[in-house]
């Protein structure tokens, strides 16, 4: 009896396992509030679209650690990943990844910095001494960005704010909406989003200062990845049209996708470099 | 009303005993759904009376105890303490028979993690409320500690006060359990082979001590026991205990005692 | 503006209703499976270097001392920290997945397990020694059998943690129902977590229901060992780039101390303070809440809406719980021992309880026949006949919490913790390994104070019941 059971568990165990053999295309994504919605339940229609686009089995792997991704961009175990402008920095210098495409809102892409409703903060100089909060240390529209406009505002964060990092833009969020910090910076998409969700008390918190544009979010591919592949990820997300694609493009978070290129990068390569986080 | 009645302990036989417990044509489990043990049993003991039961493990000494204390049920016969009836007590009621008989098992009933003092006085539980039972384990006051050193006196180790119930030894172990039950001032004292795990000078010791303080406090004292040397030498009744039955009911006999 | 635990309440009744959509129900299927998968070939593994590691150490072969030692090494090694080796070493996926699972917990079960041989009553192993047996032939037949209950009650323990350990599978990519529960919270999508946590509970209850089985019909043991091996062969990995994981630890190498070093002792500070803080808020709410949820003390209407609850405390991970808490405690190492304690009080409340159900019955009832009221039985001998497991438990969670805080200091609390992960983030490799160590010293030192406290209080005897 038992080891009937046996038999067929492992039987069970084991086919469930031995399809999709052929080796799949790779693709890493970050579950960012900022950039997708990559949870369970938006992985399936997203890996379907890549399957079909591509003309190949795709593995859609979502980890929850930059670091890892771009080890894994750097070992060969994933063929393209989905990374912020930082990350990408970084990625680059270390491993030569090539950036294939990104969102055309991600070429003007915006810090916020916020308070509370009733705070006496209006200016970035008014942070002086205060209690801020950054969101990812490796984030650049929560952290990068963010630490540089301070910077030129004349304040510097190491010396002249309490700052602590909450890991992420909807806990940077929540803790300038519960009074937890006097100020913090995070990604406009998440701001807005969350505002319009209902998941942020509009009337606890306010912007008080909109950053200048940056880059941010950018798909890149190992760079021993052919050309042609590269190609087809590139068109897959470019032929992404509004009213046609509208599941996908909602997953993405996006209304339409361009190449990217390495030199749009140098102006945040120079921050990063100059904040020593590169 | 006196202590003379006791210096004199009543023989069975008298007439005259007090009725402490009373248990007739009982039988009882040790557990639910187990096939009974106790296959009828009837006796009597009265107030100030030792009575020893002998008989080899698996007799049914221990669930007989048991079922004195309301800890198994009776499945047919009657138990009375002290002319309360055990069955189908509950909750208060039951707690408030549990005062009255102290028990004492043949080792390992006490909490080896709590000090002697809290040992002992665990005896007053049954008195206390629960709040009061708390306070004591954290913040005993002079007087439950004056009790609790007075039955250590009686037991003769008043210097384990304070020391850790880990700590003693296997006759010490067995006179702080006879203390708790004194501070419970009982009706009636249950002895479930109280000199087991001990060495002949330690069980005579022990036993000795038992006997004259049933003596002294007049409650009735059931003791079983498996060496029938010691049962004739220290106890004005023997009762003979077999496959859940009583074999045999009556004082002891002068042979045996010189045996 | 002071957060209050109003904004808290009113956070966690959000968890309400769950989200049992269709769609989202059906899309939990495959994190499901994934979960079960992956926890399969991870305890299978864990289970048998764990008992292959301990019965080294249980029958004192040469270099048992220097093995334990290395176990202790490893469990000092942070989650997130271990998942980026892990990747490295074997790519990101569910390969990775479960050696990182594997090499924690199996480090993790060593010890306790070896802490379990080493208490074993040593009189049947002293006369199998006598019999002139070898000492493999010694620990296999005399220490094994003696502990079997034990080691069945721990590996079912295990099997429910690396269900629930979200942070090192997530940050990996392996998926899963931990995964999407961390994201769920990190987004803020309050009924989907209460969705995920209702799962996760289930399954907690199905582990349970196995491990039942499993001690009272050993033979099944077979059949979850298959289905072990194939979980494992499923999961095996598919790349090993050896140069690559060469050049990348050699790179990592010499550790390189951070430029603000006077600020490490505040950092050690803030840390010590989240696994004390933590540790001692988990304890004195495992107290009672362990009592509520023991069989033998409360009625099946107590204890097990509060079995329930503990599973779910123990089903949010440290890193959400801080989240779901930053209103109340606003940031930093208050968060952390909030965080730590919340999680840890579910699983210490759970062990507590085990310890409760399982003390000796003689004393119980020598302390209930002297007609005391429930609580003053409960006190007078339930809590302290499982004082001695209860302190090793607590002790044991300090140690897990040393590490736990730095997976907490990802959400600003702080700590060494805090300064490992953002140098592991920013890829200052060198750096992270200096703070790896300084962990691993802080491990050692818990480690140190473990033993003092057990010997004070002549706990080493027992472990887990």
């Amino acid at each position: 009896m038992t080891r009937r059971i046996s038999i067929l568990a492992a039987a069970l165990v084991l086919t469930a396992g031995l399809h999709a053999q052929n080796k799949p295309l790779r693709v890493g994504m970050i579950p960012d509030a900022g950039a997708t919605a990559a949870s369970v339940s938006e992985k399936a229609p997203l890996q379907a679209y890549l399957t079909k686009a591509l003309g190949r089995d795709v593995e859609l792997i979502i980890p929850t650690n930059y670091n890892a991704t771009v080890e894994a961009l750097g070992n060969g175990s994933l063929d393209f990943a989905y990374l912020g402008g930082l990350t990408f920095v970084k990625a680059h210098a270390q491993f030569g990844v090539v950036p294939l495409v990104q969102r055309s809102s991600d070429l003007q892409f915006h810090s916020l910095f916020i308070t509370g409703t009733s705070s006496s903060i209006h200016s970035l100089k008014d942070l002086k001494g205060r209690n801020f909060a950054f969101g990812d240390i490796n984030s650049t529209s929560g952290h990068l960005m963010p630490f540089s406009e301070l910077k030129q505002a004349g304040i510097d964060a190491d010396t002249d704010l309490h700052f602590r990092y909450t890991g992420s833009h909807p806990a940077t969020a929540k803790a300038v909406e519960s009074g937890a910090v006097d100020a913090g910076a995070l990604d406009e998409t998440v701001y807005n989003s969350m505002i319009a969700d209902g998941k942020l008390d509009k009337t606890k918190v306010r912007v008080f200062y909109t950053s200048k544009p940056f880059v941010d979010y950018v798909w890149v591919a190992r760079k021993d990845i052919d050309s042609a592949t590269q190609e087809k990820l590139t068109q897959a997300f470019t032929r992404l049209k509004e009213g046609q694609d509208d599941e996908i493009l909602k997953i993405l978070r996006g209304k339409s996708f361009v190449r990217a290129n390495n030199q749009e990068y140098d102006a945040l390569r120079a921050v990063a470099q100059q904040l020593k986080m590169l | 009303m006196g202590r003379a009645q006791f210096e004199h302990p009543p023989s069975p036989s008298s007439g005259l005993v007090i009725t402490m417990l009373e248990i007739r044509d009982l039988v009882a489990a040790p557990a639910r759904k187990v096939a009974p043990v106790l296959q009828g049993v009837s006796l009597q003991v009265g107030r100030g009376e030792k009575v020893a039961i002998l008989g080899p493990s698996g007799a049914g000494k221990t669930t007989l105890f048991r079922a004195i204390s309301g800890f198994v049920p009776v499945l047919s016969g009657s138990i009375t303490v002290d002319g309360v009836s055990v069955q189908g007590l509950r909750g208060a009621r039951l707690r408030d028979l549990r005062r009255r008989i102290a028990l004492i098992s043949q080792r390992h009933d006490l909490v080896d993690r709590l000090r002697v003092h809290q040992n002992v006085m665990a005896g007053a539980l049954g008195r206390w409320s629960t709040l009061h039972a708390l306070r004591f384990l954290l913040h005993p006051k002079p007087d439950e500690l004056d009790e609790a050193a007075r039955a250590l006196d009686r037991v003769g180790i008043p210097q384990k006060l304070k020391s850790r119930t880990s700590d003693l030894s296997g006759g010490e172990h067995q006179r702080v359990a006879i203390a708790r039950a004194l501070v419970q001032h009982p009706l009636l004292l249950l002895a479930d082979e109280p000199v087991a795990s001990l060495d002949p000078e330690l069980s005579g010791q022990i036993l000795s001590l038992l006997t004259s303080l049933a003596q002294e406090n007049g409650f009735a004292l059931l003791c079983s026991l498996h060496q029938p040397h010691l049962a004739h030498q220290y106890f004005d009744r023997i009762i003979k205990f077999e496959a859940g039955k009583i074999q045999q009911d009556g004082p002891p006999s002068k042979a045996e005692v010189r045996a | 503006m002071t957060p209050g635990w109003e904004s808290a309440l009113s956070q966690l009744r959000q968890f309400y209703p769950p989200d049992l959509s269709p769609q989202y129900l059906k899309a939990l299927v495959v994190p499901l499976l994934e979960t079960l998968q992956i926890a399969a070939a991870a305890t299978f593994l864990v289970i048998v270097f764990g008992l292959l590691l301990s019965l080294y150490v249980g029958a004192r072969l040469p270099g048992a001392r220097l093995l334990y030692a290395l176990m202790t090494c490893v469990r000092a090694v942070p989650d997130l920290t271990l998942a980026i080796f892990c990747v490295i070493m074997f790519g990101l996926g569910k390969a990775a997945g479960m050696v990182a699972l594997t090499i924690f917990y199996t480090a993790a079960t060593g010890k306790v397990f070896a802490d379990l041989f080493a208490s074993a009553d040593p009189g049947p192993v002293e006369a199998l020694q006598s019999t002139g047996g070898g000492r493999v032939a010694v620990a296999l037949v005399g220490l094994l059998p003696l502990r079997l209950n034990d080691l069945l009650t721990y590996g079912a323990y295990q099997l429910e943690s690396v269900v629930r350990a979200a942070t090192i599978v997530g940050a990996v990519g392996a998926g899963g129902l931990g995964t999407e529960l961390y994201g769920a919270i990190i987004n803020y999508e309050y009924p989907r977590a209460g969705t995920l946590i209702l799962i996760l509970v289930m399954v907690v209850a199905v582990v349970d229901r196995l491990a039942w089985l499993v001690r009272r019909y050993p033979k099944f043991l077979l059949v979850l060992a298959v289905v072990g091996v194939a979980s494992v062969l499923m999961n095996r990995p598919h790349m090993v780039p050896l140069a690559y994981a060469i050049g990348r630890f050699r790179s990592m190498l010499p550790p390189q101390a951070p430029d603000h070093l006077e600020r490490v002792p505040g950092l050690v500070g803030e840390t010590l303070l989240m696994a004390f803080g933590g540790t001692l808020l988990a304890t004195i709410l495992a107290v009672p809440l362990g009592v509520a949820a023991a069989r033998n003390l409360s009625p099946v209407f107590v204890y097990f809406p509060a079995r329930r609850f503990l599973e779910f405390l123990r089903s949010v991970p440290e890193v959400a719980w801080g989240l779901v808490l930053m209103g109340v405690a606003g940031l930093g190492p208050k968060i952390g021992i909030l965080a730590l304690g919340l999680h840890s009080a579910g699983s210490l409340g759970k062990l507590f309880a085990e310890s409760l159900e399982n003390v000796p019955p003689e004393p119980v009832l020598a302390m209930t026949a002297t007609g005391g009221s429930r609580i003053a039985i409960t006190s007078f001998a339930h809590l302290p006949l499982a004082f001695a497991p209860m302190v090793v438990h607590s002790l044991f969670r300090l140690e897990w919490n040393m590490r736990a805080a730095a997976v907490v200091g990802m959400i600003s609390a702080g700590g060494i913790g805090q300064a490992l992960f953002n140098a592991q983030q920013l890829f200052h490799y060198r750096e992270m390994v200096w703070y790896l160590i300084v962990t691993w010293a802080l491990v050692m030192l818990t480690d140190a104070i473990n033993t003092r406290v057990r010997k004070h209080w002549r706990v080493s005897e027992v472990i887990v019941r």
